[in-house]
């Protein structure tokens, strides 16, 4: 098959897709498509959710925090936590401003760059930003916790505090040790359950997707004779 | 303008050019029930945008450029379904070369499939006889750049889809 003959393909195919008519415009005539949701609502959804959690976590902990100024280590557990609050609107704010600007009538590389970008962020950054804060930030969580309730653990109870930071290193030992995994051992069996459970496989197609965007945009030194 | 004005425009446009519709969403799925969805979705995402559509340009041009990232992205988010045979060949129009309608439509098909998303929507627009200067609009590459692309694209079809020849012709 040459161009021109898969040209004249491509008309058979339009003859028959008019044909067999099976673009159903109903949906449209009768306003069922206002509420058709956008594929990237569910997202949204979730990250104004991690925003209100956020601002959950944001007052409460500073109102702690300025008032226990006298003890340092309730202060410090205190802005602990307000800072994790602080850095889930932060993120969550990014990916909102990022999600806003996307817009389906601009050009296709612009809006498929600025789609990989979004998804690249999110896999790339949440294993980070989330895993290693969440090791460590419950620690601060309870201590504030148990304060609030009279019990100051870190005074009264440092055997449980060495406790839970001992459980905390662990954990942030472990999740290093595992992403080490990952990126120096990629065919080991624990790399590739890994990679299946959670970002290994959507990063790698995002920034596959990004790469194959970035080359099709190139210009192309030597045109072929058509 | 009132939404039941914006309605009946957006109606009356997308009535007009409803095959752009149909020929991207066969292109990017080839199960029957994931193009039914693609077109859906396609068709959803045109009249969430429709706002945003600038009237002193031309509709065709910000059609596809929606339909084209609506089906890219859902090529990339759905599994691939298993393919049902193809459908009843169309005897209307003769067949040249000894081909059927079938046959050419199927290596059309497998070509198209063949290709990556971004590549396979530059096949679509020069298949649609789209200028560079729109082709370059509406992917967001340069005029020269589409045409080297076009010209790559055509030099692969005659390398990896040779036309067979008649047995009298051979």
């Amino acid at each position: 098959m040459n161009p021109e003959e898969m040209k004249a393909a491509w008309e058979i195919l339009d003859r028959r897709l008019a044909a067999q008519n099976r673009l159903s415009l109903q949906s449209l005539k009768d306003n069922r498509i206002d509420r058709a949701k956008s594929a990237l609502w569910p997202l949204v959804i979730g990250l104004w959710a991690q925003v209100l959690f956020g601002v959950a976590l944001v007052v409460p902990f500073t109102i702690f925090w300025i008032r226990h100024m006298e003890t340092p280590h309730l202060a410090i557990a205190g802005m602990m936590v307000h800072a994790y609050g602080l850095m889930m609107i932060i993120d969550a704010g990014g990916q909102l401003a990022m999600i806003r600007g996307i817009d389906h009538g601009k050009p296709v590389v612009e809006n498929q760059t600025a789609l990989a970008k979004l998804r690249d962020r999110r896999v790339r950054l949440a294993p980070w930003l989330y895993g290693v804060t969440g090791c460590v930030v419950w620690v601060p969580f309870l201590m504030v916790l148990f304060a609030s309730l009279g019990a100051d653990i870190w005074v009264r109870a440092p055997m449980v505090m060495n406790w839970f930071v001992l459980c905390a290193v662990v954990s942030l030992a472990l999740l290093f040790l595992f992403q080490w995994m990952v990126i120096r051992r990629p065919d080991s069996w624990l790399a590739r359950s890994i990679a299946d459970m959670n970002a290994g496989k959507s990063l790698s197609k995002a920034r596959k997707f990004l790469v194959e965007i970035e080359q099709f945009q190139k210009e192309e030194i030597t045109p072929e004779p058509s | 303008m009132g939404n039941a004005e914006n309605h009946g425009e957006f109606l009356a446009l997308v009535g007009r050019h409803h095959g752009i519709v149909l020929k991207i969403a066969h292109s990017y799925q080839r199960n029957p029930a994931d193009r039914e969805d693609l077109a859906q979705e396609i068709l959803a995402q045109l009249w969430r945008s429709f706002p945003r559509y600038d009237r002193e340009r031309s509709f065709s041009t910000w059609m596809y450029r929606v339909a084209l990232n609506v089906a890219i992205s859902h090529l990339r988010q759905t599994r691939p379904q298993p393919v049902p045979l193809d459908s009843v060949p169309d005897e209307s129009i003769p067949a040249a070369n000894g081909k059927d309608q079938d046959q050419r439509i199927s290596e059309l098909d497998d070509f198209i499939q063949s290709l990556d998303p971004l590549n396979r929507a530059l096949l679509v627009l020069y298949l649609e006889e789209r200028s560079y200067r729109e082709i370059s609009e509406i992917l967001g590459i340069s005029e020269t750049n589409a045409s080297t692309k076009v010209s790559r694209l055509k030099q692969r079809i005659r390398e990896e889809l040779q036309t067979s020849l008649l047995p009298e012709q051979a």
